[in-house]
């Protein structure tokens, strides 16, 4: 268990019906996972017990090793969390927003101010550093916010639809970046609804509906439980879901 | 349904309408019972007594009904005026339909006319809803010619709706669009309180009664509100005499078309200038390293969010502003000085204990990104406190005034900084207790909070100041009643516990250990 970077055992969570329904997921160090799955299949609410904003009916969750039920801010050190709408204050600059959010992981304030420049750079967002978020767009928002989960250089990054809001060559750079970072060991684990993108990033893939995991594994694996060898992950998902659909 | 020319004035007041029905709150039997009830108390306890005297009466203008009308309404005026012309900026800011509605055939000149129409309506509901039960009973009676008040509102709500139009166009030709914004906003709400402190200027000037006594009975001899001086409009309108009535409906007709017609002709061009405010001319800093420290970086966040809403700060502060001349008479010397210190204490203690209600309030329900803080490696108890702090360190600058005290009585300054921390922290710790968090926007509109939080901590800061008013005179009771006000908060939390029914209070205790989880 020490080995695996994210643990998750069980994981149950209802709220009218059940939500997540006994969830095992098991990512090593430096691995790119995509959480797939029709709307309302759970990935949100997995993903939200496991950075700690949701608390699970029962099951276990273990980030680097650490119980993250019983130990949530040694876990919450190694995470960084990214949703699909931005966690932004509206007043603040964003060169005061990675202040905050590196204050907030107790980053060193020289590491962080150059890390922070590094970063708004790389976003193109350095001419921008002292302008308040309300002045930004949709993409620029989702942009900041992005630097704000990168600042505490976390080994586990948790993102929600990470490239909603953002054009074309940025959805690129930031693909580029997860592929960078999961290169030097950070472990992703990722939701998104453009199947190109799980095809092109992530090292597994798993299909989840109506909170049950229905099928795991790299896309060649994922062809072969479904039977359509030489498809694409579209045809996949879709295969794999229709029972359930139906 | 009556049908109407689409694009007409009728036709876009009745969209106006409908926005508005469905934007307000929702209907429930328990509102319609609340707003009766007060209506029949209004009529019972208002209404009646205020027929029985005039029902036998031979109802005259007199110079000094005259004069006290004008006050009257003057005091109306500004109040309404303040609400048009945060009303008029807003409109210009916040887009809703105004877009859609530029960008159609329909002229910009119509589409403002109906947006300030019923801008003016909307300053005037709280006093027609006030007016009617009392008018009810008086009209029963048989005054019937005082039904000339409505028109006569009417009229006010016109010309206060003109005026806070012709404002916001001064604002913004001499401000531009994006300084408009806020000073728009803060001037509507000093502009409703300018009135009330004008009146408290006497207190302030060496023989300010005297002087104002002199003036007004100056004023009275002179025949300046005699029945034939355009002075006396307003009490002869509100009798019904048609004439001043008339007079004034087309005055103040004639101003609101006014305005209207030399804002229309600018009103597609201001609108889409106020669209593009949010840039701002921005000087980028030089790199510095970043302040760390979990407690400070959450203080400094929550105070440059404050300072960054001017509009919230100076709603939320306003009801202070009404104190602080009173507080400034406290400090003179003379007979009466040590009363004069004790009655100031106590509002600096009141004043203490509204400002961190109110800024306790901002900083703990008030978050944009509670996610954020909860997915951050500390405890929540350290960002309440963090917060509980922030709207506390605001009140330092009351150290000025408390110096003053202690140099004009020491001992009711002692008094002031022991009753100014109790009422300062048990203010901010009830609005601990009654946290509901919602994104910082939705207190700019209609600011949601409880009634019991915002009543209990008015009583603690009005027990607070009480416990300092008699504490400042040493008095030894004051330590029986501060015990007693110190147990008020515990009061309120014990009030709070009951108010939930039994399956909600353990997870209202989990709540205080751990936020809710937002639902996904």
């Amino acid at each position: 268990m020490a080995s695996a970077a994210l643990t998750v055992e069980g994981l149950c969570k209802r709220f009218s019906q059940p939500a997540v329904d006994h969830l095992n997921l098991a990512l090593p160090p430096g691995e790119l996972y995509a959480l797939l799955g029709p709307n309302g299949a759970g990935k949100t609410t997995t993903l939200r017990m496991i950075v700690g904003l949701l608390a699970p009916d029962s099951g276990a969750i273990h980030v680097f090793g650490i119980d993250a039920l019983s130990e949530p801010i040694g876990a919450k050190r190694l995470i960084a969390w990214l949703p699909d709408e931005p966690m932004l204050y509206d007043k603040l600059t964003p060169l005061e927003y990675l202040e905050f959010v590196a204050g907030l992981w107790a980053v060193d304030g020289m590491t962080a101010a150059a890390r922070a420049e590094e970063l708004l750079r790389w976003l193109e967002l350095w001419e921008q550093r002292d302008q308040r978020c309300e002045e930004f767009s949709r993409g620029m928002k989702q942009k900041t916010a992005l630097a704000g989960a990168l600042i505490h250089d976390p080994k586990l990054l948790i993102l929600d639809e990470p490239l909603s809001g953002l054009d074309a060559a940025m959805a690129r750079q930031v693909k580029d970046l997860l592929l960078a970072r999961t290169k030097q060991g950070t472990t992703v684990i990722l939701t998104t609804h453009i199947l190109e993108v799980a095809e092109r990033l992530a090292d597994r893939i798993g299909i989840i509906h109506k909170g049950r995991l229905l099928a795991e594994g790299t896309l060649e694996e994922l062809r072969r439980q479904s039977g359509l060898a030489g498809s694409t992950l579209e045809e996949v998902f879709l295969q794999l879901t229709a029972p359930v659909r139906a | 349904m009556m049908r109407l020319a689409p694009g007409s004035v009728p036709w876009l007041m009745r969209h106006e309408l409908r926005l508005v029905l469905r934007t307000s709150a929702q209907f429930s039997w328990r509102a319609v019972g609340v707003l009766g009830a007060i209506l029949v108390g209004l009529a019972a306890f208002g209404g009646a007594p205020l027929a029985a005297a005039v029902a036998d009466r031979h109802l005259v203008s007199t110079p000094a009904a005259a004069l006290a009308i004008d006050m009257t309404l003057a005091v109306l005026f500004s109040l309404m005026l303040s609400q048009t012309l945060s009303m008029t900026v807003q409109a210009f800011y916040e887009r809703g339909d105004l877009d859609l509605l530029l960008s159609s055939p329909v002229s910009a000149r119509r589409v403002l006319f109906v947006r300030c129409v019923g801008i003016a309506l909307g300053a005037i509901g709280l006093y027609l809803f006030i007016a009617t039960p009392l008018l009810a009973a008086v009209v029963v009676r048989g005054r019937w010619q005082l039904l000339a008040i409505y028109p006569l509102l009417l009229s006010l709500g016109l010309a206060a709706g003109g005026v806070g139009l012709l404002l916001a166009l001064v604002l913004f030709s001499t401000l531009g669009p994006r300084r408009t914004r806020t000073f728009g906003q803060v001037l509507a709400a000093f502009t409703g309180a300018a009135i009330v402190l004008g009146f408290q200027l006497p207190q302030l000037l060496p023989h300010g009664h005297a002087l104002l006594g002199e003036w007004l009975s100056g004023a009275l001899r002179r025949g300046w509100f005699t029945q034939g001086s355009p002075l006396a409009w307003p009490l002869r309108a509100g009798l019904g005499a048609p004439g001043p009535l008339l007079g004034l409906a087309l005055l103040a007709g004639a101003l609101f078309t006014g305005a209207v017609e030399i804002a229309g002709t600018r009103f597609t061009a201001l609108a889409s200038a106020a669209a593009g405010t949010h840039a701002r001319r921005v000087r980028n800093r030089r790199a510095r390293p970043f302040r760390t420290g979990l407690h400070s970086v959450l203080i400094r966040k929550e105070l440059r969010l404050i300072v960054r809403d001017p509009l919230l700060l100076s709603r939320l502060l306003l009801p202070v502003l009404y104190l602080i001349p009173a507080v400034l008479v406290s400090f003179s010397r003379g007979p009466f000085a040590g009363v004069a210190a004790s009655i100031g204490a106590a509002l600096l203690t009141l004043i203490a204990g509204q400002i961190a209600g109110n800024l306790a309030w901002i900083t703990i329900s008030a978050e944009d990104a509670p996610d954020l803080l909860r997915c951050a490696p500390m405890t929540p108890a350290l960002a309440r406190r963090a917060k509980l702090l922030a709207a506390v360190i605001p009140l330092l600058p009351l150290a000025i005034p408390i110096a003053v005290l202690a140099w004009v009585h020491p001992w009711a300054a002692v008094a002031a900084t022991v009753g100014v921390i109790a009422s300062a922290f048990a203010n901010a710790y009830i609005q601990l207790w009654y946290e509901k968090p919602m994104p910082r926007r939705a207190f700019r509109r209609r600011p949601p909070g409880a009634v019991l939080p915002s009543l209990g901590g008015l009583l603690v800061a009005l027990g607070w100041a009480v416990v300092v008013a008699i504490a400042s005179r040493g008095t030894r009771i004051a330590l029986a009643i501060a015990i007693g006000v110190a147990l008020l908060p515990a009061l309120l939390q014990l009030l709070l516990w009951l108010g939930r029914n039994r399956e909600q209070r353990p997870a209202y205790r989990r709540q205080l250990i751990d936020p809710p989880p937002t639902p996904p």
